[in-house]
């Protein structure tokens, strides 16, 4: 009889086992709340795929994120690198995959005025106007471009913004001095002007770093880290990554992280 | 055996009445049993039926009636009207024989099988868009307003990728603010569905098939399943004749084609011609009779010779075959060219002997005793060499090969025995002296030949650069070339091509009831490189058809009871300037979410977004920089003429979308028809990528196509089986030939060296033709095949009398040879030369390449035979010496 309840406890708990995924992106588009049909969407995708049950939670902002995962201990995460950087030892972060984008692992930030503006150096910058959806993560961005000299706090009147192309459209009314911008925006952001006839230019480059990482909080084997690698497989996994617009998840450059890491240090 | 052809000399002489008498009394016979022989003008008969692709192509015939079918277009804005007014009449037309003349006839489909089935077969995309309800909401706004707050309501539900297709909301801002700037109504076109669900590619609203505007297409289908010319030629006559008249009503214009026409304006192309050149083509050889020999008795001897000989061979057609086909009708033709040979022949020899004041019967004597063994050598040669090739295994040359070789041994026989009789009765009565003419060509080849190593090596530099260029001369397998330049019917044809009517494709027949692997076949045929289309029921049935009637079912409720609102007839411009805010907000809103997301953004999602932003923020701006009162009353208009477009459009899908569940017998009766048959069999219908009018495309088409089944036939699979018998056929036939004639040649002779030099001027000619043709373009094709047995014979014919004179009667003054011997060689190839060539102008473009092709094979072996011969035998003769 005992085995009996015990194999029925077992069962139960395999039926109510749930792992939690946490995607933090601070700067990003939309709240947790305006983002959760999505996340569901995607929950279930990885539930189908790995056959556990998912739940997907979405943060762009990071306090409250650090919150959710002091009080639900996630299992997997896709962080922003920053986030990475900043948390990998006190979350004990493991790198499980990659985000692919334009079948590219790795990206960069650069600093874009309007055409014809006087400002052509990041020294020139100096006390200007600078506007960034990345500036929510002003010390990692901070470091990239002054290397620990300075930071943009100081540096310049930073503002961190959620509409870059606002910003950008700024640069042109003479309202704004720059705008950082990683390379992917700055592309379509050009395309955009084209057709106006107008143009950005790039006055500094960071440092190629790697793309947002995928996680395990602790030294877990998570069965949706193998979903998240069949997604490009699947049909409805597809439209998830096209929603995202990334290619895929794919094998983490820890070389690239570790590198990194190192450099902050 | 020379004492033989003596005693024949003699006895036409002695007895030319009795022999003229006999012939004539014999000729009776053949005469009576002409009107027994038939024309079987159908295609059909020209193959070997037991072949797999023509048996499956009878099974299709059986099951689905005829393949091919005529088509009609109408240009007319009356078109339809001429259609209906006419179609009941042709489909109830009937031969002498009261069996009907027409099968089916398509010209429009049933419309409510696309109000009941058409939207399951819209793409799945454009019934989500129906089943989005965004449709109906946009429908149901009373004013701009509205309808601008329902936009950006549906942008900020829709998902990313949908966003796209929304494009025409850019346009309808855009134009309401140039209504505004310049107070003038510019109406916004709404976007079409991917997919037309209200009707078929190639169809109008009304269900008609069309090629363009006021450009009707009619396909009907006779109840004749071959290509039969006469038939066709009934069944045409009699649709075209009623069409005609009803077209007259409204000066309607009507072209057709299609292979009924297609083969009726082939023979009739043929027929005209053939008459117009026939009589030309008589009256120049006459002419040039006349001018060799002065007499115009003469020719008309041997034509009248020929002609008995011509009836002889009819009534060996009668005998054998009770019928002729569309190749074999040819013979006589054939017999022409090379009978009236041997008749100059004999006269030309008669004329020497004459020239030589020899007596009348002397000269008879002289003549047939000289020619009368080469005569017969070259006849049996040339009839080996045409019984030879009716094994090619082309059903079209094996009538035309065993009537060919009678034909040339009867023609051999009535020039050594009738013309000679003629000859002596009606020389008796004439006593004219004869002055021996040499021609001006004959003192040409003379000053020729006075340097014979040049002439050979120079020959046979040619003769190799000619067979060289075989290698790059193809078959040419483009029928439709054949046909007269500037042919309506042809251009037709190509237009309707164009539109994916070609007449030309395959077809495999197909269990229908096992459809996976129906699918299947059709997956792998539309695989193929060298496949353009593949048509089948399979692609008749909707796709994701349950899923699409669970979108649909969603909505179908909502449109079934959809009234279309009241539109308002006035507008509050600060509500709409409101509403054009909120929607400049939910696309920026939108655009800076997709820029700002985890991966990188849709450039098709943020320019679309980007341009509503712009078009709304150049919208908002003439609206709050102009006085409302100014732009009020265009506005209204057009807030009235966008909406009423929405309620156009669901009205259109109201109409729809009462959908029922699909199955195969639902199609509409014509279409059904042509996908099933009798024995549930379904037709796959193939068609193909390239130009099948060259030969490595066609190839490529076929071959790729028996890959997949084995079972393949139709029109274009029986053309290429076909002409690629005939090609292979007459391939066969020619090397065989060539071998018999070499056979029969040594067999003469006796001796090697003569054979291969009695046989150059057929070789050397061939090769010189085929390197002449290259370099005039003209490439072989069905139509002038039949001129290579020709060219055979007459080569083999040339050589062997030259050889004949030389070897046999020890006539070792080779320019006197050429004088007697080659003047008759000269006189035989340009009456055949002018026979053939005015085949030349004939409009048919088969018949004018055949003409011109026998003009240069002939002139090439008059070459060989009178200038290279002699060359060779001076160089042999002078080391000899």
């Amino acid at each position: 009889m005992k085995v009996i309840h015990l194999f029925l406890i077992l069962a139960v708990m395999c039926c109510c086992y749930t792992e939690n995924i946490i995607l933090i992106k601070p700067g990003g588009p939309a709240s947790t709340e305006q983002a959760q049909k999505t996340m569901d969407t995607f929950a279930n995708v990885l539930s189908k795929l790995s056959g556990t049950k998912v739940t997907a939670t979405y943060f762009n902002d990071e306090s409250p994120a650090i919150e959710f995962i002091k009080r639900n201990r996630p299992q997997v995460g896709i962080v922003s690198t920053a986030f990475y950087l900043k948390y990998h030892k006190s979350f004990q972060l493991q790198l499980q995959l990659q985000v692919y984008i334009k079948h590219q692992n790795k990206m960069n930030y650069v600093i874009a005025v309007a055409q014809d503006s006087p400002v052509h150096s990041l020294q020139a910058l100096r006390g200007k106007k600078v506007a960034s959806n990345h500036l929510y993560e002003m010390d990692f961005l901070s470091h990239l471009f002054f290397k620990g000299t300075s930071n943009w706090q100081n540096y310049t009147t930073a503002k961190p913004v959620r509409r870059p192309y606002s910003y950008v459209k700024r640069l042109f009314r003479g309202k704004m001095d720059a705008v950082i911008l990683d390379n992917f925006q700055a592309q379509s952001i050009q395309n955009l002007l084209n057709k106006q006839g107008k143009k950005i230019r790039i006055i500094s480059n960071s440092q190629k770093i790697p793309t947002m990482p995928v996680v395990s909080f602790g030294n877990r084997y998570s069965s949706v880290v193998r979903a998240m690698q069949e997604l490009q497989n699947d049909k409805q996994g597809k439209k998830i990554l096209q929603l995202f617009q990334i290619d895929s998840f794919g094998q983490v450059d820890s070389q690239a992280f570790t590198k990194l890491v190192q450099v902050q240090r | 055996m020379q004492g033989f052809y003596n005693k024949l000399a003699l006895l036409t002489t002695k007895r030319s009445s009795a022999i003229i008498l006999i012939a004539i009394f014999i000729s009776i016979i053949p005469s009576f049993l002409l009107p027994k022989l038939q024309l079987k003008t159908d295609y059909a008969e020209l193959v070997f039926r037991e072949a797999p692709v023509y048996q499956e192509y009878e099974k299709y015939t059986n099951n689905f009636g005829a393949l091919k079918a005529l088509y009609v277009i109408i240009d007319s804005p009356h078109a339809k009207k001429i259609v209906e007014a006419t179609h009941k009449e042709i489909l109830s037309l009937h031969d002498q024989n009261k069996k009907p003349l027409v099968k089916r006839m398509l010209f429009k489909t049933d419309k409510q099988f696309f109000y009941d089935y058409g939207l399951l077969f819209a793409s799945k995309s454009d019934v989500a868009n129906v089943s989005r309800r965004q449709l109906i909401e946009l429908a149901n706004a009373k004013n701009f307003t509205q309808f601008i707050k329902n936009i950006a309501t549906s942008l900020k539900t829709s998902k990313e990728q949908d966003i796209p297709q929304q494009n025409y909301v850019e346009q309808i801002l855009n134009n309401l603010n140039k209504s505004i700037v310049e107070n003038k109504l510019y109406q916004s076109k709404l976007p079409k569905s991917k997919s037309n669900y209200d009707k078929m590619p190639g169809m109008d609203e009304d269900g008609y098939f069309i090629l363009g505007k006021d450009r009707l297409l009619v396909r009907i289908y006779p109840t004749i399943t071959h290509d039969d010319y006469r038939k066709y030629s009934i069944f045409f006559s009699a649709v075209k004749e009623i069409l005609e008249t009803e077209a007259k009503k409204y000066n309607a214009e009507i072209s057709y084609t299609g292979s009924p026409k297609l083969v009726v304006d082939e023979m009739q192309d043929i027929l005209k011609d053939a008459g117009l050149i026939t009589f030309f083509s008589l009256l120049g050889v006459t002419l040039l009779f006349v001018i060799s020999f002065q007499k115009f008795i003469w020719p008309l001897l041997s034509i009248l010779v020929l002609a008995i000989a011509i009836i002889w061979t009819f009534g060996f057609a009668v005998v054998l075959f009770g019928y002729l086909n569309v190749v074999s009708i040819v013979f006589a033709a054939v017999l022409v060219g090379l009978g009236i040979d041997y008749g100059i022949h004999i006269v030309q020899s008669y004329h020497e002997a004459l020239c030589n004041e020899q007596d009348n019967d002397k000269a008879i004597h002289s003549s047939v005793s000289h020619n009368g063994r080469a005569i017969i050598t070259s006849a049996i040669t040339t009839a080996g060499a045409f019984f030879i090739s009716s094994f090619s295994g082309f059903k079209g040359t094996f009538q035309l090969g065993i009537l060919g070789a009678i034909g040339i041994l009867l023609c051999a026989i009535f020039m050594l025995v009738l013309l000679p009789a003629l000859l002596s009765w009606s020389g008796k009565k004439n006593k004219h002296s004869y002055k021996r003419n040499r021609s001006f060509w004959i003192r040409a080849v003379h000053k020729l030949l006075r340097y014979p190593k040049t002439v050979v090596v120079v020959t046979f530099i040619m003769v190799s650069l000619g067979i060289t260029t075989a290698f790059f001369t193809h078959f040419d397998y483009d029928l439709l070339k054949l046909h007269k330049k500037n042919s309506l019917a042809v251009s037709v044809e190509k237009e309707i091509t164009k539109h994916g009517f070609s007449s030309r494709f395959a077809v495999v027949l197909h269990d229908k009831n096992q459809l996976e692997s129906l699918k299947t076949l059709v997956k792998n045929l539309e695989k193929l490189p060298a496949v353009e289309k593949v048509v089948a029921i399979t692609k008749l049935i909707p796709k994701d058809e349950t899923e699409k009637i669970k979108m649909i079912q969603k909505v179908q409720q909502l449109f079934a009871t959809w009234n279309a609102p009241e539109i308002s007839s006035n507008i509050d411009i600060d509500k709409l300037i409101v509403s054009l805010e909120f929607l400049l907000e939910e696309c920026e809103n939108l655009l800076e979410n997709s820029l700002s997301g985890i991966g990188g953004s849709d450039q098709k999602v943020l320019n679309f977004l980007d341009d509503i932003v712009n078009a709304t923020e150049e919208l908002l701006n003439t609206l709050q920089t102009q006085k409302h009162s100014k732009y009020k009353k265009i506005v209204i208009a057009y807030q009235r003429s966008l909406i009423e477009q929405f309620h156009s459009s669901v009205r259109k899908v109201k109409q729809y979308i009462n959908v029922k569940p699909f199955s195969i017998e639902k199609l509409p009766k014509p279409i059904y028809e042509h996908f099933i048959g009798k024995n549930n069999l379904s037709a796959i219908y193939i068609y193909p990528k390239n130009n099948i009018g060259e030969e490595v495309h066609l190839r490529e088409f076929v071959h790729q196509v028996q890959k997949v089944s084995n079972r393949v036939t139709g029109p274009l699979i029986g053309f290429y089986d076909t002409l690629t018998t005939m090609k292979e056929g007459y391939q066969q036939a020619g090397i065989m030939a060539l071998i018999a004639i070499f056979i029969l040649l040594l067999f003469e002779f006796k001796k090697l060296y003569i054979a291969v030099l009695t046989i150059i001027p057929l070789i050397c000619g061939a090769s010189l033709m085929i390197g002449l043709m290259f370099i005039f373009n003209i490439r072989i094709n069905p139509a002038n095949l039949v001129a290579l047995p020709l060219i055979f014979g007459i080569g083999a014919d040339h050589g062997i009398h030259i050889a004949h004179r030389y070897f046999r009667e020890k006539h070792t003054n080779i320019d006197e040879i050429v004088a007697s011997t080659g003047h008759a060689i000269l006189i035989t190839s340009l009456t055949t030369a002018i026979g053939f060539g005015s085949l030349s102008f004939a409009d048919y473009q088969g018949l004018s390449s055949l003409g011109i092709m026998m003009v240069l094979g002939v002139m090439c072996c008059l070459y060989t035979s009178i200038v290279l011969l002699p060359a060779i035998l001076k160089i042999l003769q002078g080391k000899r010496e």
